[in-house]
């Protein structure tokens, strides 16, 4: 039991900690944005990298995002019958449908790992003026399936307790 | 397998995902899995990391986190107050005149913000103590709040109408050039339904007493602190309507001039960046997760023939054209019951747009009727983004009855607008026609 609870908090913390820092990208995307503008439409001489490196970190910060808003319960979902449950009922019926959840996230980090790799042994890069390589920004959609599936299980894991002892695992 | 089946087990097995309460992003997309691997065999699995990967590189939906930013950090520079304060010495003295001031600054907050429930939450927390505190009716106060904060994704910058120009491919500028006058007629329905029940029945909205009310002096006063918000929603919507720049450009402008406003109320603090950025982040993924999961949702059930079912069921119906209109407009109406605005786009887009389009009707004015339709979605039981919001915020005196009775009259109201748009298409499309 002990170490379940390590493993939920441990991905909790993975969660929270990446999401936080992840959630200041959209300072960095701000900042280019703005800069590019007053490039393009002030100087009229945009550089050739701007676009490219805000559509990779945008990129880069939803994917990595995603453990951390499930973490904080903000995939939007529909509560007509759920709403109703007790807390435990509620567990019973998240143990029914977590499968569902694992097997997205798993399907979904098999095959962006494959491309991302591929995308490193070939060092592709994306055939633009700028040119940059493709693998950092496709790294970072299997490291983000992979914190969705850690935090989809470690809520699994907290609705099986729940269901099974009717007592709440690490709160 | 046949195209009925196969959309009988999408449709069925996605239904049955969510009423167990999996969040939309995991029903999309394990059922999308679950079928191309049934249809297509395993191989054709590599199309998920494929077509997630493309719709992660869409420089169209980076608009998205930026306009969240833009309407956390306006929210956090104490916009929501300085503006319910204006309002309150102008119109305070007026029968009715907070509830229909709440209104005008729900439209003035929803230029500001682009989704629904941030200015549901604010003006519940900053009007509805306020009206309840000066004797207005617990319903008419709830409603005017919940209706009025709907009015957050129908009056530009709205995320729901960046993700569906990107799917539906309509111009986003033109949607928004739509969503102006649409959002007009919505307040101005809403305003007038208040004032003419509080002509009906002064006791559900009383004026302020005359030794209460503004002089012409702090009045004037008042207007001074919404000077710079204003003209910062003029330029970047202005911006993006005239075609000058691109959304995204426009939202990061917006997002940093947000923050100037911020720093001239001396409200730009460590805790209001970065608390903001974590809700931004978090609003962002909610929206965006579901696009990817829906990009190949969608792939599969255009491939299975879905698109050819409904277009035969809807064509059936009596009324020619509009009879299809009409039919998705319900089609809309009943999901909205049941699921959020963009589960819903995701599901019916692919089917609806088309079939309009080879109908002849202006794809434009379509989408701006959707987001209408969408309205009322936020309002109607069982599921009701605002209905929520404001059971989160009200306070205790007010019960879930009284939030759910309150949003009838403006649900009719926004019924009322809907077919008046339909009626009169031209409401919509003539400013985008114009313009563009």
């Amino acid at each position: 039991m002990s170490a379940l609870r390590g493993f939920v908090r441990a991905v909790d913390w993975v969660n929270e900690r990446f999401g936080r820092l992840v959630a200041l990208l959209v300072l960095v995307l701000v900042g280019l944005v703005v800069m590019e503008v007053v490039l393009r439409y002030v100087f009229a001489a945009p550089t050739v990298w701007g676009t490219e490196l805000i559509t990779f970190l945008f990129a880069g910060m939803i994917m990595l995002g995603g453990g951390y808003t499930l973490l904080h319960r903000d995939h939007v979902n529909v509560d007509i019958l759920h709403g109703r449950l007790s807390p435990r009922g509620r567990a019973i019926a998240d143990c029914l449908t977590a499968g569902f959840a694992l097997l997205y996230c798993g399907v979904l980090f098999h095959y962006t790992a494959s491309v991302a790799l591929e995308a490193l042994a070939t060092g592709r890069t994306t055939g633009t003026d700028w040119n940059p390589p493709l693998f950092p920004v496709m790294l970072s959609l299997p490291v983000g399936a992979a914190l969705l599936f850690l935090q989809a299980l470690a809520k699994l894991v907290r609705d099986l307790h729940l269901a099974l002892t009717g007592r709440v695992l690490a709160p | 397998m046949s195209p009925e089946l196969a959309s009988l087990f999408l449709f069925g097995g996605f239904i049955l995902l969510i009423a167990l309460g999996l969040p939309l992003v995991f029903a999309l997309g394990s059922v999308a899995i679950i079928g191309t691997y049934f249809l297509w065999g395993p191989q054709a699995l590599a199309m998920v990391g494929l077509r997630t990967f493309s719709a992660a590189n869409s420089f169209v939906l980076i608009a998205v986190p930026l306009f969240i930013f833009m309407g956390c950090m306006l929210e956090r520079s104490g916009i929501a107050t300085d503006l319910y304060d204006m309002m309150y010495k102008w119109m305070g003295g007026v029968r009715g005149g907070l509830a229909a001031g709440t209104v005008l600054i729900c439209g003035i907050f929803a230029a500001m913000v682009g989704v629904s429930g941030a200015s549901t939450v604010t003006m519940g927390l900053v009007a509805l103590p306020s009206m309840l505190a000066r004797g207005y009716d617990r319903r008419l106060s709830v409603g005017c709040i919940a209706a009025g904060g709907a009015l957050g994704v129908l009056i530009p910058p709205s995320v729901l109408m960046i993700v569906l120009g990107l799917y539906a491919n309509v111009s986003i500028g033109a949607l928004f050039l739509g969503g102006i006058p649409a959002g007009v007629l919505l307040m101005v329905l809403f305003i007038a339904y208040i004032t003419v029940a509080a002509t009906l029945r002064p006791e559900l909205a009383p004026a302020l007493p005359r030794g209460e009310r503004a002089a012409w002096r702090e009045r004037l006063v008042a207007l001074k602190a919404v000077v710079l918000p204003i003209a910062l929603i003029v330029l970047v919507i202005g911006s993006i309507v005239s075609g000058a720049a691109t959304p995204t450009e426009a939202a990061g402008v917006g997002a940093f001039g947000a923050m100037v406003c911020a720093a001239v109320q001396r409200r730009l603090t460590v805790t209001a960046v970065t608390e903001s950025a974590r809700i931004t982040l978090r609003l962002s993924c909610m929206v965006i997760w579901i696009v990817f999961a829906a990009s190949i949702f969608t792939a599969l059930y255009t491939a299975v023939g879905a698109q050819a079912m409904v277009r035969n069921a809807l064509t059936a119906l009596p009324g020619g054209r509009w009879g299809v209109i009409i039919g998705m407009q319900a089609i809309w109406f009943l999901l909205g019951c049941l699921l959020d605005p963009i589960g819903i786009m995701i599901i019916t887009v692919p089917l609806f747009f088309p079939l309009a389009r080879s109908l002849g009707f202006d794809p434009v004015w379509f989408g701006v009727l959707f987001v209408v339709n969408m309205e009322m979605a936020y309002l109607t039981p069982p599921f009701g983004f605002n209905l929520f919001y404001m059971r989160g915020v009200a306070p205790p005196s007010v019960s879930m009855a009284d939030i759910y009775r309150g949003v009838i009259p403006f649900v009719a109201m926004q019924a009322l607008g809907l077919a008046l748009m339909m009626v009169f298409p031209g409401i919509i499309t003539a400013l985008p026609r114009a313009v563009l």
